[in-house]
């Protein structure tokens, strides 16, 4: 179907560099096959930010998770394709996928302190990478790892390099994982919740450091997290999912401006916000739905205050709203002009 | 709103003292989590207490709760001085002052079926609710929090997050407190979720007139939920004041930087100027000199490093630095106060 791939309609965009195409991921579990992202399509460019929002369980980072051949088969089963510069990651040999991973896409999650080796210091696995793809000597490794934590700005690089992750703080190890995810120039770099454990301020920083490395090399960056806030003032493209597929997608602006699904509506709407609104908020009634317990047609149908008949049958296709802008909604025309 | 606080702290401290004195004595070093705070709740009243991790904020609730037991200070209920209870009457006054923990799925018993949960407070206190009033009771209180009177056979892992912090919130209410703690009660809930908690946060204290001291990082929910808000940084209160003052005129450089760093839901504000705070919060063992926020402060002078500043009263707000009022408000902060939502 056309409108999977509205980004490819519009004739102003580069070639892409990583295209997503109908990809799936269930797993067994004693309850049966459970699927945690049903169909999902979307494309990168060089240099851009992509927003995926969704709450948990929405099957956001299970899917980059699946791209990165970070899910073990079994339980795990992974479909569709994912073509990176037009070869599919999916199906490529592990050496050529290993290869791929770091020297061209990298993957930053939300706990560093625990995605860190707590026996090794920070220089060591910051240059593990660059060491062993590289082949050079630990002195040479060493100048790298230096090199690295000056760019992500880590203060009196040369004196703290033999340290050990213990003796950073939170918001410093999370520039360590920055530091070690850069050491081969990536072009691509997930970024999954990068901030969620930190502190505010802390997160402004980390957020600033991104856009800071971005701006230097052009590198894309995809940022997985719930925060509606992060997404307005990083992206330049999202997605929300629900329910393991994505229900819209949209450059940011028009999401904010024009949100054209219920369920970013109402998200947007039950978010309250630093700069004023009181009164009650609009929440969404009912909880999402667990996997496993998919609702027929529609995901989102019982949370619904729109729903028809329709929506309890089937399941609605992404449809374009406007230029580069799907939403996945039987009503969309109507939720446009409402 | 009457005016006789419900529930009030004066001068609270905690320190907590790191390792013992040898065999000789010596000095031991000391950590100080909460430096005299103060606070007043009035009934219906909801004061929020917003800062960064380390800030004291836990501290600060645990200690008021009296779950550690303060270094100095005094903490009345109804004008009765609570530190000067023995064990078996404060175990009494604990019915009146409930809290609300921030991890649903932790903070419930497993192996008990939600009427068991909401039922056990009255173990301790059986006079609240007579025994064969119990059962229509639970009902009650799970209908008065959203869920419906059938779960009550039903065990926690049955339930969602949100689910269960609403369970977590009835146990609260069975014991028909008048002032509830919540320690970051709504931080662990996804977005549609937690509005759904907030207001019925809301609903009650409405309701039952509940007086709240409601802990949280995100300042978003606090300016929503509070009346009041108190801004700590490494132990000390900085700011506070009225919701509205302190949000939209900060006075103190750490909230000026605070409101700023959070993120707006709005693409076409994503230009404006953001405050970056360079470095992170020193460690409390070795506090700097003088205002403990002169290392990350823009607008640090001599005096700040020498001398701890004094709390500075403008218009209702009160502000713990040298320059308070003296400082402009970013522009962006006072533009966002005009706007308000879209």
């Amino acid at each position: 179907m056309r409108e999977m791939h509205p980004s490819q309609t519009t004739d102003a965009t580069p070639a892409p560099l990583l295209e997503v195409r109908d990809l799936r991921v269930s797993f067994d579990t004693p309850h049966g096959l459970v699927k945690a992202v049903g169909g999902v399509s979307w494309t990168l460019s060089p240099g851009e930010t992509l927003g995926i929002i969704g709450e948990s369980g929405s099957g956001k980072s299970v899917g980059l998770e699946a791209i990165m051949g970070l899910i073990k088969s079994p339980p795990g089963h992974v479909a569709g394709q994912v073509l990176f510069e037009g070869e599919d990651v999916l199906t490529m040999k592990e050496s050529r996928r290993r290869q791929l991973r770091g020297e061209k896409i990298a993957m930053i999650f939300q706990d560093a302190m625990s995605a860190l080796n707590p026996a090794l210091t920070v220089g060591t696995q910051i240059a593990e990478v660059y060491r062993l793809r590289r082949r050079c000597s630990q002195t040479e490794a060493e100048r790298k790892a230096v090199e690295l934590m000056d760019r992500v700005k880590i203060p009196s690089a040369k004196s703290r390099v033999r340290c050990y992750p213990h003796e950073f703080s939170g918001g410093m190890c999370q520039r360590v994982m920055i530091a070690t995810a850069l050491a081969l120039n990536p072009l691509i770099l997930i970024a999954d919740e990068p901030t969620t454990a930190l502190d505010v301020t802390v997160q402004r920083q980390i957020m600033t450091l991104l856009a800071d490395l971005q701006r230097e090399d052009g590198m894309a960056l995809v940022l997985i997290t719930h925060d509606l806030g992060l997404v307005a003032e990083t992206v330049d493209r999202a997605m929300v999912m629900y329910a393991g597929r994505v229900v819209e997608s949209a450059p940011v602006s028009a999401l904010f401006d024009a949100p054209s699904h219920p369920y970013t509506r109402g998200l947007i709407r039950s978010m309250p916000r630093i700069d004023g609104a009181s009164g009650a908020l609009h929440a969404i009634g009912g909880t999402p739905p667990a996997a496993g317990r998919m609702p027929r047609g529609c995901a989102f149908h019982p949370r619904c205050t729109h729903r028809i008949d329709r929506c309890r049958a089937e399941r609605p296709a992404l449809r374009p709203v406007a230029p580069r802008h799907t939403a996945a909604c039987h009503l969309v025309e109507e939720m446009t002009h409402d | 709103m009457t005016d006789a606080p419900v529930f009030e702290v004066r001068d609270i401290r905690k320190e907590y003292a790191l390792g013992k004195p040898g065999l000789f004595g010596g000095k031991v070093r000391s950590l100080t989590a909460v430096k005299d705070v103060s606070f007043a709740l009035r009934r219906g009243e909801t004061v929020g207490l917003v800062g960064e991790s380390g800030c004291g904020k836990s501290s600060l609730a645990r200690t008021v709760l009296r779950l550690n037991e303060p270094s100095g200070g005094e903490v009345h209920y109804h004008g009765q001085d609570i530190l000067a209870l023995s064990r078996p009457e404060m175990q009494k006054l604990r019915r009146h002052i409930q809290v609300v923990f921030q991890d649903p799925y932790s903070s419930l018993d497993p192996r008990f079926t939600v009427r068991r949960i909401l039922s056990e407070p009255w173990q301790i206190f059986p006079d609240i609710v007579p025994p064969e009033q119990r059962e229509a009771r639970v009902a009650e209180l799970l209908t008065l929090v959203g869920l419906n009177p059938s779960d009550a056979d039903r065990y926690p892992h049955q339930f969602s997050g949100g689910q269960r912090q609403r369970i977590g919130i009835a146990r609260a209410l069975a014991l028909e407190p008048e002032v509830i703690v919540c320690d970051e009660a709504v931080s662990a809930l996804d977005v549609s979720v937690q509005a759904q908690v907030v207001n019925l946060l809301k609903e009650l204290q409405d309701k039952l007139g509940l007086a709240y001291l409601f802990i949280a990082h995100d300042l978003s929910v606090v300016r929503h939920i509070s009346d009041r808000v108190i801004v700590m940084y490494l132990g000390e209160v900085v700011e506070e004041g009225p919701v509205e003052e302190v949000f939209t005129t900060p006075r103190h450089p750490y909230t000026v930087a605070l409101l700023s760093a959070v993120p707006l839901p709005d693409p076409s504000r994503r230009d404006r100027e953001v405050i970056v705070l360079e470095g992170e919060v020193p460690n409390p063992i070795f506090p700097p000199s003088g205002c403990p926020f002169h290392p990350r402060c823009a607008h640090a002078q001599e005096i700040c490093r020498q001398t701890p500043p004094p709390v500075r009263t403008i218009g209702p707000t009160r502000a713990r630095c040298h320059f308070a009022g003296a400082l402009d408000t970013p522009p962006d902060l006072a533009h966002a106060a005009d706007d308000g939502p879209s």
